[in-house]
């Protein structure tokens, strides 16, 4: 009886927790347009929805938000695996360790316009938006990887060698678990800069159906509601990838 | 015979072993006692091969040693059952283990979920589950209620392989029955 009673309560609060905060500050943004008056300076949240319907009528919204996941996934996925491969590479290797953390922290380091710049005169336009997502990418996995493995429990990993794990089985039993939950934070980070860096370089290179390209042409026609409705686009990807990411992990950390 | 000839080692910059010599029987049961950092622990180390003497030599050790240590170092992201099938190779094996250490019910549970003395009967469950030619026990028994000492101890002494232990304890000495080596230290000599 307590139980039956006590789930739809708290799913109610759980609702009302996460929804609440959205509610407020849709309020807040909607006043603050209000006493604005000036939909070129800030549109309010029901123009930038009703913009954000329009587009979401048109063929091109759905190829560009596609395009623009594809690229960034892609470079997300592959800056993990470059990320954690040098991480493991600099963690049994102190040469390795001395000639890649440097670089490592100069990419860290350097703002991320100057990358996309300069990856614009290297590849083609097309790649750009990826690659500059792995290059964000690779330093928060490598860091927060890199770290966990050299302080991986020694007493565990004597034990592992007390009973003759061997390397895979103690990578399988001791190494992955120790290193998963900072893996997963640091997945979870990277996963916002690779969109934040991604858009910021289809903005600056232009490729075709993207939405970096969509918010550049709102900025130029000045089309403020668009200019939201774009980013409200990356936001929503960004949460979808998030979702995705979180999932993929949890399933992992059961296994 | 497991010999030690003029061993010498330092842990930590202290001289643990100065010119240690020592002759350990290869069967059955030999208890080791003496007093907190007389250099046991290092004893056994250096035995399973996890320590290397700065000079000297072991010799007469069989090919597989096995060494249950005195933390319980179980994976804390494993149930109590995983944790002894990974070294006893199955966990069926495990569960047998288990049953013998008085845990049938405990399973499932993570280390985190048990007792400390339960933890240290799944660290023993997992030594005893390893395969090898010689069993190193380091203070097997810490956290154990008396009852369950005279319950375990029978299925070391009759684990059929030689077993080295090390107590505080000579109550648990004499139950574990064999020989019983007294230290002092460090550096280590024999009383």
């Amino acid at each position: 009886m307590m139980t039956s009673t006590a789930t739809p309560a708290l799913k109610q609060s759980k609702l009302i927790r996460t929804l609440g905060p959205i509610f407020f500050w849709l309020v807040i943004w909607q006043l603050a347009a209000m006493i604005v008056g000036k939909e070129l300076i800030l549109p309010s949240p029901l123009s930038t929805l009703r913009t954000l319907f329009e587009l979401a009528q048109g063929r091109e919204f759905w190829i560009a938000a596609g395009h623009s996941l594809l690229r960034i996934f892609c470079g997300f996925i592959a800056g993990v695996i470059l990320g954690a491969g040098l991480a493991i590479l600099t963690s049994i290797s102190g040469t390795a360790d001395a000639l890649i953390s440097p670089v490592i922290r100069i990419v860290r380091a350097t703002p991320v316009a100057s990358f996309i710049i300069l990856v614009l005169l290297w590849i083609s336009r097309f790649m750009v938006p990826a690659f500059i997502a792995m290059l964000m990418v690779i330093p928060v996995i490598w860091e927060a990887l890199s770290s966990t493995i050299r302080e991986t429990d020694g007493d565990l990993l004597e034990m592992a060698r007390a009973y003759e794990f061997g390397r895979l089985k103690t990578l399988r039993l001791v190494y992955i678990p120790s290193v998963l939950p900072s893996f997963t934070s640091a997945c979870l980070t990277a996963q916002g800069l690779a969109w934040k860096s991604g858009v910021a370089a289809e903005v600056l290179c232009l490729p075709p159906s993207s939405v970096g390209t969509e918010l550049y042409y709102s900025k130029i026609y000045l089309e403020t509601p668009s200019l939201f409705a774009w980013t409200a686009v990356v936001v929503i990807l960004s949460f979808l990838l998030e979702k995705l990411c979180r999932l993929a992990l949890r399933r992992a950390v059961r296994q | 015979m497991i010999k030690l000839d003029n061993i010498s080692y330092a842990y930590e910059d202290k001289a643990v072993f100065r010119d240690f010599s020592l002759s350990l029987p290869s069967s059955g049961i030999t208890c080791i006692s003496g007093p907190s950092g007389c250099g046991k622990t290092s004893l056994l180390r250096l035995l399973a091969g996890l320590a290397r003497p700065e000079s000297g030599e072991i010799t007469g050790l069989p090919e597989k040693v096995g060494i249950m240590f005195q933390e319980d170092r179980l994976l804390p992201w494993n149930t109590a059952l995983k944790n002894v099938a990974h070294v006893a190779g199955s966990l069926e094996e495990a569960k047998v283990w288990l049953e013998r250490m008085k845990l049938s019910g405990e399973e499932d549970a993570y280390p985190r979920e048990l007792s400390g003395g339960m933890r240290r009967r799944v660290s023993l469950a997992r030594a005893l589950a390893f395969k090898c030619g010689l069993l190193l026990l380091d203070e097997p028994f810490k956290g154990m209620d008396p009852s369950l000492i005279r319950e375990i101890a029978p299925i070391i002494s009759n684990h059929g392989i030689p077993v080295i232990v090390v107590t505080h304890s000579e109550g648990e000495a004499a139950l574990l029955g064999g020989r019983l080596l007294k230290f002092t230290g460090p550096p280590m000599k024999a009383i």
